[in-house]
């Protein structure tokens, strides 16, 4: 079949010559590709530039929020050992709890707790609160252990007889004579 | 490019050019797009330098240029169906008379033509098998067939391309 031949090497020749390419193709590639190269690398270093700062910022947060987070246990501890011991009439599960063993913590958690640190504690309903005697109570209490007996016993018949419901007598009253008649 | 690497690279972009071209123009049909899809592909290259792990150079190549090329003509707003039927269109109507297809260059452009016209999963075999280094084998490994399948759409290409010319000879001599 020469007929068919033919068309093949036709098709065939002209696959060969199919798609050819301006001249200069591979000069253009190199320079396009460079320049490609090129825009990338800049484009990468001004990524760089940008993550970078970002980077060391968010760093810097995480190692202030740890440290923050990490000294907290112990600012407590020291707080709840300088509290004076004291009984308390409130019921346990109204007392404030120490964030260090309240279980969970967050990030929101950690920030509202660094701020309530600083602030003052609220006032407990304590009694009584220790705190050294005053004067009086001083001289009340020289009294009990230095004083003779007979004193001490007067001092407690005296705080007896004070404590003692006082005695009203019933007032009698005579009544007034009647006045003499032709007299004011 | 001062290293090695890029020696390297730059003697890949030279021995390799023409056929990413191609290739990626098999898939397009159009110059400008093919270079920008073979400059993709060197860019890809470039960074990755896949081609240096590769077996078969020209097969890996193929592969590259051919995923690159038919992702940018799945971005570009021209199809391939349209393309084509327009080009086969234009062939049928901007060659007025027999005696100018059948002349020497005519002929040559008009094969060129038919081939533009043939469908993608026909043409792109076709224009693979053109190149020495690739066999049904690897054809079908680039593009993800078969290879019984590849040869299946070679006949029917050749076999398609044949009639279209005979065609137009027997109008000549008619």
């Amino acid at each position: 079949m020469p007929e068919r031949d033919e068309l093949d090497r036709l098709i065939d020749s002209e696959l060969d010559r199919y798609a050819e390419p301006r001249a200069g193709l591979e000069q253009r590639m190199l320079a396009r590709v460079s320049g490609g190269a090129v825009a990338a690398s800049r484009r990468r270093r001004f990524m760089l530039a940008i993550a970078a700062p970002v980077v060391a910022s968010l760093a810097c947060c995480t190692y202030l929020l740890l440290r923050t987070s990490h000294s907290q246990p112990g600012q407590m501890t020291r707080t709840t050992a300088e509290l004076p011991l004291v009984h308390t009439t409130a019921p346990p599960e109204l007392l404030p709890v120490p964030r260090s063993l309240s279980g969970t913590r967050t990030r929101g958690h950690t920030a509202l707790h660094r701020v309530t640190n600083t602030m003052p504690h609220p006032k407990l309903d304590l009694f009584p609160t220790l705190r050294p005697l005053n004067e009086a109570e001083e001289t009340v209490y020289r009294f009990g252990r230095e004083a003779p007996e007979t004193d001490r016993k007067a001092l407690v018949a005296t705080q007896q007889q004070l404590s003692e419901p006082i005695r009203i007598s019933a007032i009698h009253i005579p009544p007034l004579p009647k006045p003499e008649e032709g007299k004011n | 490019m001062a290293t090695d690497a890029d020696a390297e690279f730059s003697a890949l972009v030279q021995r390799q050019s023409q056929f990413a071209f191609k290739v990626a123009y098999s898939v397009l049909l159009n110059s400008y797009d093919a270079e920008d899809a073979v400059q993709e592909t060197f860019l890809k290259l470039y960074g990755n330098r896949g081609w240096e792990r590769a077996e078969n150079e020209r097969a890996y190549l193929a592969r590259v240029v051919w995923r690159t090329a038919v992702d940018q003509k799945r971005r570009s707003s021209s199809g391939a169906g349209s393309a084509d039927s327009l080009v086969f269109n234009d062939i049928a109507s901007s060659h007025p008379g027999p005696d100018e297809r059948l002349s020497e260059a005519n002929q040559r452009a008009m094969v060129h033509v038919l081939i533009d016209s043939l469908a993608e999963e026909l043409r792109v075999p076709l224009v693979f098998s053109a190149f020495e280094d690739l066999n049904s084998r690897e054809i079908g490994e680039v593009l993800g067939i078969p290879e019984g399948t590849v040869r299946t759409r070679l006949q029917r290409a050749r076999q398609i391309l044949r009639q279209k010319l005979t065609s137009a000879k027997e109008t000549h001599y008619a």
